[in-house]
């Protein structure tokens, strides 16, 4: 089964057979089993990595032992008629609230060029006032949000082609 | 000694207090705002009260409901924790008129410790040393340059009406003396319509150390020793240690901070736990900045070395027992270090993250404490300080110490909200860091050239199959829950004081 995998923003794709893989291009085998609810020990030959997993909004948060965790949103390949089938980071990036806020203000409009880390929109949690940056250069596409809405943690806010 | 405690706060140190009470068959009363019904302190404690809705100057710090709650209940005494109502003199004050005893110094020592410049004119009196300065504002270019020919350049300048680093110059020679006078003066007095500006020494890449002092209400005081607190962010303490790598380095630093810190606490005639807080240059010159009249959120540390329980001696202490440790007793054994876990994101300037904690999983295992005050499930409210837990570790030097928190910090599993754990790992193997070359403006320098590390390739490649996994299986974790409104709640309000 071929999968679209998306960490961080970046596109990845993985082809699943039993316990063989094939990700962005390299082939192995993994022996993977879910210990309690959200936690997988994962056997990659002889390494082992303990992954924990939950969901935010309609993406998975994964963290594996360095404190900091991914945001990552897989889908099947054939639900992504239409597109271009591109390696790693190549497809579009698509920019997810990190926590609940308000929609202060949309720094670009739909069809803009951006360049990486430019802003895109300032959103507002607990008093502060964030910028969500683009992770690479490219073409705004859809802008889920409006001015003034509030949002949930993992809710998509924007699309950079 | 009492029978039962009222804690008048929340979160890790209200678990902590909890715990001590326990091991002492003392029962404990917890109180609680309507957004902290489900929080840990009120599930461990024997009794629980809820003093308001969230806000915590409807709540938390309502001195009224806290002594009225305390009454209903039948408890002797408060413990205050750290934050909150802990260094309020009037509070004390209260509780000493409603006859429960404030468990902490006497009020009186609060007031006088309370303010900054009241507390330096007790350190002076005492003989200890405070930053030298024109203390006054100085308006005359000519008595300027004769103050800071005194104090001995570098020296800053400093707006007397306020803070936050306007109207502040540093002057490196007495040439720029005067044009700095007058652009800090015209600063101040757009900041703060007062144009008032002293001088004070310079001191260049100060460390924060501290020591922690317990005295009875007999007259006998001692100092457990010192904690380096420099790794700060925005002037709040993130990682703490004892020993300090500086009194590693200057072995006779300890006692002479400690007689320092003795004298000061001797002229309030100072009681129960308190802090010191001193600035220190990189040579070993101390001097005094301010007091903390209560226990320090950072006191693990200090217990870890020491072998000696804060919260059981302020405990006992308040029962009026005498402090039965004597300071020639204290030994200093191995290195402690305490790190913050805070629900902030550090890649984006510690930006706070509140939420619910979807996992959580603390690390364990030989020489790991943890003091936390949040379970699988709990939501982090956004009303409060974000701290969830102190991660404490000992071992017989720092640099094994180092080690283990970099193996603890891996074990420690939390989602549902960022948080700085991963600041913490990369601290760990800082070279600086485990020089201990540190000053407080050390991790303002760490970060920026800190990113979130990119998810070595195993470890990435094991993420996404147990990612694909969890989707192809429909397993459990992919389904976003929504959480039932509390059926709860109402009967919470029902208890609430009027």
């Amino acid at each position: 089964m071929k999968l679209h995998i998306e960490v961080d923003g970046e596109s990845h794709v993985l082809d699943v057979r039993g316990s063989e893989y094939l990700f962005d291009g390299v082939q192995g085998s993994a022996s993977l089993e879910q210990v309690r609810p959200g936690v997988f020990s994962v056997l990659l030959g002889t390494k082992s990595v303990t992954v924990n997993m939950a969901a935010l909004g309609d993406a998975l948060e994964v963290l594996s032992g360095d404190g900091v965790s991914h945001l990552m949103a897989v889908s099947d390949t054939r639900d992504r008629r239409g597109r271009a089938d591109s390696g790693a980071s190549k497809g579009p990036a698509v920019i997810r609230a990190q926590m609940p806020g308000k929609i202060i203000k949309l720094l670009v409009e739909r069809g803009a060029h951006v360049e990486a880390g430019q802003g895109l929109i300032v959103v507002e949690a607990m008093k502060m006032q964030n910028e969500v940056k683009a992770p690479k250069a490219g073409v705004v596409g859809k802008i889920h949000v409006v001015e003034g809405a509030t949002v949930a943690a993992g809710e998509t806010l924007v699309v950079v082609e | 000694m009492f029978r039962k405690i009222l804690i008048a706060n929340r979160g890790e140190i209200a678990v902590r207090v909890i715990r001590a009470l326990r091991e002492m068959k003392i029962a404990s009363v917890a109180i609680f705002s309507e957004v902290d019904r489900r929080s840990l302190h009120v599930q461990m404690a024997d009794e629980a009260i809820c003093v308001g809705p969230a806000p915590s100057a409807e709540s938390y710090l309502v001195k009224e409901k806290i002594l009225a709650a305390a009454k209903q209940t039948g408890a002797e005494a408060i413990h205050p924790g750290y934050g909150f109502l802990s260094e309020n003199a009037a509070f004390a004050k209260a509780c000493s008129q409603a006859k429960i005893k404030f468990i902490g110094p006497d009020w009186h020592a609060i007031e006088q410790m309370g303010s900054k410049t009241a507390a330096r004119r007790v350190a002076i009196a005492a003989g200890a040393p405070v930053v030298p300065g024109s203390e006054k504002g100085v308006s005359d270019p000519k008595a300027a340059r004769k103050i800071a020919a005194e104090l001995g350049y570098p020296v800053l300048l400093k707006a007397a009406a306020g803070g936050g680093g306007k109207g502040m110059r540093r002057v490196d020679q007495e040439a720029e003396l005067a044009a700095a006078m007058s652009s800090a003066a015209s600063e101040a007095e757009r900041a703060f319509g007062s144009g008032e500006v002293y001088l004070e020494k310079l001191i260049e890449r100060p460390r924060h150390i501290e020591v922690q002092v317990l005295g009875d209400e007999h007259g006998h005081l001692i100092h457990l020793g010192e904690r380096e607190c420099s790794i700060q962010r925005r002037h709040q303490k993130v990682v703490e240690e004892s020993p300090s790598p500086l009194v590693l380095a200057k072995p006779e630093l300890r006692q002479q901070i400690g007689e320092a810190a003795l004298r000061i606490a001797r002229a309030v005639n100072y009681s129960n736990a308190g802090t010191m807080e001193f600035l220190a240059d990189q040579r070993g010159n101390f001097y005094f900045l301010e007091m903390n009249t209560r226990l320090q959120v950072e006191h693990p540390v200090t217990e870890w070395v020491t072998g000696i329980d804060l919260v059981r001696w302020q405990i006992r202490i308040a029962a009026g027992e005498p402090l039965t440790l004597r300071q020639e007793d204290i030994r200093w054994n191995g290195s402690a270090i305490e790190c913050r876990v805070y629900a902030e994101d550090p890649a984006n300037n510690f930006f706070p993250s509140p939420g619910k904690l979807t996992q959580y999983e603390e690390p364990s295992g030989p020489g790991v404490r943890v003091d936390g005050g949040v379970y699988p499930g709990w939501t982090v409210p956004l009303d409060y300080d974000p701290l969830l837990a102190k991660l404490t570790v000992w071992s017989e030097t720092r640099s094994s110490a180092i080690e283990r928190m970099r193996r603890a910090v891996a074990e420690y599993r939390v989602l549902g909200i960022k948080t700085n754990l991963g600041l913490f790992a990369q601290l760990m193997s800082d070279a600086g860091w485990m020089a201990g070359d540190l000053d407080t403006g050390f991790l303002e320098r760490f970060m920026q050239h800190f990113r979130a590390e990119k998810q070595d390739a195993e470890a990435m490649l094991a993420s996404v199959l147990a990612a694909a996994q969890t989707v192809l299986l429909q397993t459990p974790a992919a389904t976003p829950s929504r959480e039932p409104a509390s059926a709860w709640r109402a009967s919470g309000r029902r208890g609430l004081l009027r």
